[in-house]
Formats: structure tokens, sequence, C-alpha cells
């Protein structure tokens, strides 16, 4: 099922939907989730609450704007950091995700083009997916990661750029 | 004349904005230009899937035992929002005045002839009342969203009005003079209008410029606001009122009277499609 049909359910809160939502993206949630928190009830919890968001608010993401797996997934990291954030006292992240024409979800499901996202990935090299990682799932600024790691400041922002440019480039392949 | 901001946020500000590592200062910022700037949300947006697609490739981890069965028993846990004929039924003044007609049926003696009392009184406040403040108070966490919607609009009209409000156009030569340029981001559907405009001279004495909206069509240009430029010749125009569902051809700027004009005065200072 389409991801804008099973959005649809969803709106007339069909349970079944959302549990074939909650297989089709779950994994994804929490294990970026996993990631950022490191812990796995917290995680879990992550995971529930952002699902559950679309359950009771299908209205909140626009399928026809975008891709649901891009839009879960950066709600999932954001969820996540703000958890570490609210520990630390610092200032959540704001909420915004933005529509993209590209669907995610449909580029999942492409092996082909998201075999080589996971290749451009895989091959950057340590000191590009290093920094990329840190700012990603650790909730680092440029300049904390910069002082962790003892590398310029301009210099991470480059390698930062130039990871991303690689993903934009297999994404556009 | 250009429908696009003068400027962009840079690529590694953009990136820190997606990732939430910005500082308060500059988030507030780059967030007012973002809103206002069709290239920056585009490049934010293509931004944000990178990071989705950087994050959808490391390997997946397993859910932990149970997570499944967990999440559906707190789905069903979930209370489900009331359906489209259940809150037309319990809206309705009969089924109100059933069911509570029943559940004073169901109340002790004593408690009855009391609250029937109460009931009749109340009656005779007059029901309609009642069905009003009863609606009102459905309507509130609705009222609460809008009420904190308009309030963060007027923040960013208020900033974008207000005098302390500086605008800078950035360029690769600063410091040579500049063609007077301006910038339009117009919705046809809700008849919102931003224009922004830069290195305009001041205006004669007793003149203002004013913004047309220059209908598909061809039909007579729509008059959409006076302004002055300040000293910087900087100007922003915020939400003038014009009529919605008007496809626009372009706008032009003409020098008026102070007051405004009905129709554009000729020559057209700044023009763009």
């Amino acid at each position: 099922m389409e991801d804008a049909e099973l959005l649809e359910a969803v709106a007339r809160q069909d349970q079944s939907a959302m549990a074939t939502l909650f297989d089709k993206y779950s994994r994804l949630v929490y294990s970026i989730s996993l990631r950022v928190l490191r812990e796995p009830d917290l995680a879990e919890d992550v995971m529930q609450e952002v699902l559950l968001q679309v359950w009771r608010q299908p209205g909140g993401f626009v399928s026809q704007r975008g891709s649901l797996g891009a839009w879960l997934a950066v709600v999932a990291r954001n969820r996540s950091i703000d958890v570490i954030r609210r520990r630390s006292h610092m200032t959540p992240i704001e909420e915004m995700v933005l529509p993209e024409p590209r669907n995610l979800q449909r580029a999942v499901e492409e092996n082909h083009l998201m075999d080589q996202v996971r290749v451009a990935v895989e091959t950057l090299p340590s000191e590009q997916q290093s920094p990329l990682y840190m700012a990603y799932f650790e909730g680092l600024t440029h300049t904390e990661i910069s002082e962790r790691t003892g590398t310029p400041l301009g210099t991470v922002k480059t390698r930062i750029r130039t990871a991303l440019a690689t993903v934009r480039k297999a994404l556009e392949a | 004349m250009s429908m696009r901001q003068a400027f962009h946020i840079p690529e590694e500000d953009l990136i820190q904005y997606a990732l939430g590592t910005l500082k308060d200062a500059q988030l507030s910022q780059f967030t007012a230009h973002i809103s206002l700037c069709n290239d920056c949300r585009a490049e934010l947006a293509k931004t944000q899937v990178e990071l989705a697609s950087f994050a959808a490739v490391q390997p997946l981890q397993e859910l932990p035992a149970g997570a499944r069965e967990r999440f559906l028993a707190r789905l069903s846990a979930v209370e489900e929002p009331e359906s489209k004929f259940v809150k037309i039924r319990n809206n309705n003044r009969v089924f109100v005045a059933l069911r509570s007609f029943q559940q004073w049926l169901e109340t002790p003696v004593p408690f009855r002839i009391v609250s029937g009392a109460l009931a009749a009184a109340l009656l005779y406040v007059g029901y309609d009342d009642l069905a009003h403040i009863h609606l009102i108070r459905q309507m509130q966490p609705e009222l609460a969203r809008f009420e904190s919607q308009a309030a963060e609009l007027t923040d960013l009209k208020d900033f974008l009005h207000g005098a302390n409000t500086q605008q800078i156009s950035l360029h690769d030569r600063p410091g040579v003079n500049r063609d007077p340029e301006g910038h339009a981001i117009y919705s046809a559907s809700t008849g919102k209008l931003v224009f922004t405009a830069s290195n305009l001279p001041s205006a004669p004495a007793g003149k203002a410029y004013e913004l047309w909206l220059l209908p598909v069509g061809g039909s007579a240009p729509i008059p959409a606001g006076v302004f002055k430029p300040d000293e910087q010749g900087s100007a922003t125009l915020v939400f003038p009122q014009i009529p919605t569902n008007v496809q626009a051809a372009g706008f032009g700027v003409t020098i008026e009277d102070e007051a405004g004009a009905t129709k554009p005065t000729m020559p057209i200072v700044l023009s763009g499609q």
C-alpha cells in the first residue's frame, strides 16, 4: 500500500493501516533514535511517540508534499536529540520539516538508488563520515566537533558539506 | 525586479540549520529569511532529505522483543477522536436534552428535586446561552491554536515592519552603487504578498512609491500598497490589502501621491514578472 493510501486509512482511525505503517517504518525510526540515545527503552519510547503522532495527527504530514520516510527520520532524530538536550537544559530543536519533491520511501523501494546512497556513504572517507555522524546522531555543533577532534572549524564544515554533496550526487544519479 | 530574495543563506549554515545546531540569534534570523525565500527553503528541504538518507542507510537495528505488541496496545488505549456522526449527534440539542433527562432520572430523588429546580432556573436563563458556552468550551483548544498562530504571524509582521529592523543586501562588491531592485513573494489563493525593495532613491516631497499587481489577462492594475524607502533606500510591504485569487502576470512600482492612486502614473520605476 502506498504511503498516501496508508495515511488516508490512518486518518479514518484504521488500526490495521497503522500496524502496516508500523511494520514499514518502525525499524527506521527506532534505529535512528537508538543511535542518538543509545538506550533501547528510551529509543522505543521515542519511536512510539513519533508513530503515535502520525496516528493522532495524520494531517500533520501531507504525503503529496514529500516523503513520509524522510519526515519520520527527521522527526525521530530531532525528538531524540531533544531528549538529550532536555537533560542538559539546552534549546530544543525546532521541528521544521519541509516539503521535498524526492520521495525517500520510493527511493528505499528502488533498491538500486538506495544502494548507491549506501555505497556512497560507506565509501566516504572516515574524516568526512565521522563529523557528519557526530553532527547528525550526537547533535554536536560544528564547533564542538572541531574541539573534540582537534580539527580546524573550517575543515569540519568543509568535510560535512562534502559528505552531504556526495549523498546528494548519489540521490540524483 | 526579481521574485526571489537578493541573498541566500550559505550552504554550511543551512546544514547547521537543518541539524538544529545554530545559536538562537542566528536561528531566528535564518527562520525569518527561510520563511520568505523560496530558494533557501528548497535548499533546506534537500539538505534535510540528504541527512535523512544518510540516516536511512545506516544498518537498521532489530526492534526489542514485544515492541510491536506494546505499540499496538498503546494504540488501542489512545482515545479515538469522535467520528463525524458522534460529533453531530452529541451537538444535537435534542440528543443532549434526552441524554441529560435520562441521567437526571437515574439520580437519587432528593438530588433529582434540587437538580430539577436548578434545571428549571437554567431553562429560564435560556438554553441558548448554555449551548453557546458549551460550544465555546469545545472550541477553546482550536481558538488557542489559532491565537498562537496569529501571534507568530504578528511577530513576523512586526519584525519585518519594525523601525529597528535593518535590511541588508549582501553583494560580491560592497560599496559599489547598485540599481534599485524589488522582490515580491505572492500567493494568489490567499492574497498574501510580501514585497521588499532596496537601493531606491527617496521619493519626491509629497510623493511615495506604490506597488501594483498586474493581473493575468491584462485587466486593470490593482494597487498593492504605498511605501517610502528608509535612509538606506530599503522598504518592505507585508500583507497589503489585495483581493484573493488574482493570478499575477507581474508587479510594478510607480511614484504616486502619498495617499496612493487608483491608476498607475507613468513611468514605471520597477517591474517584473
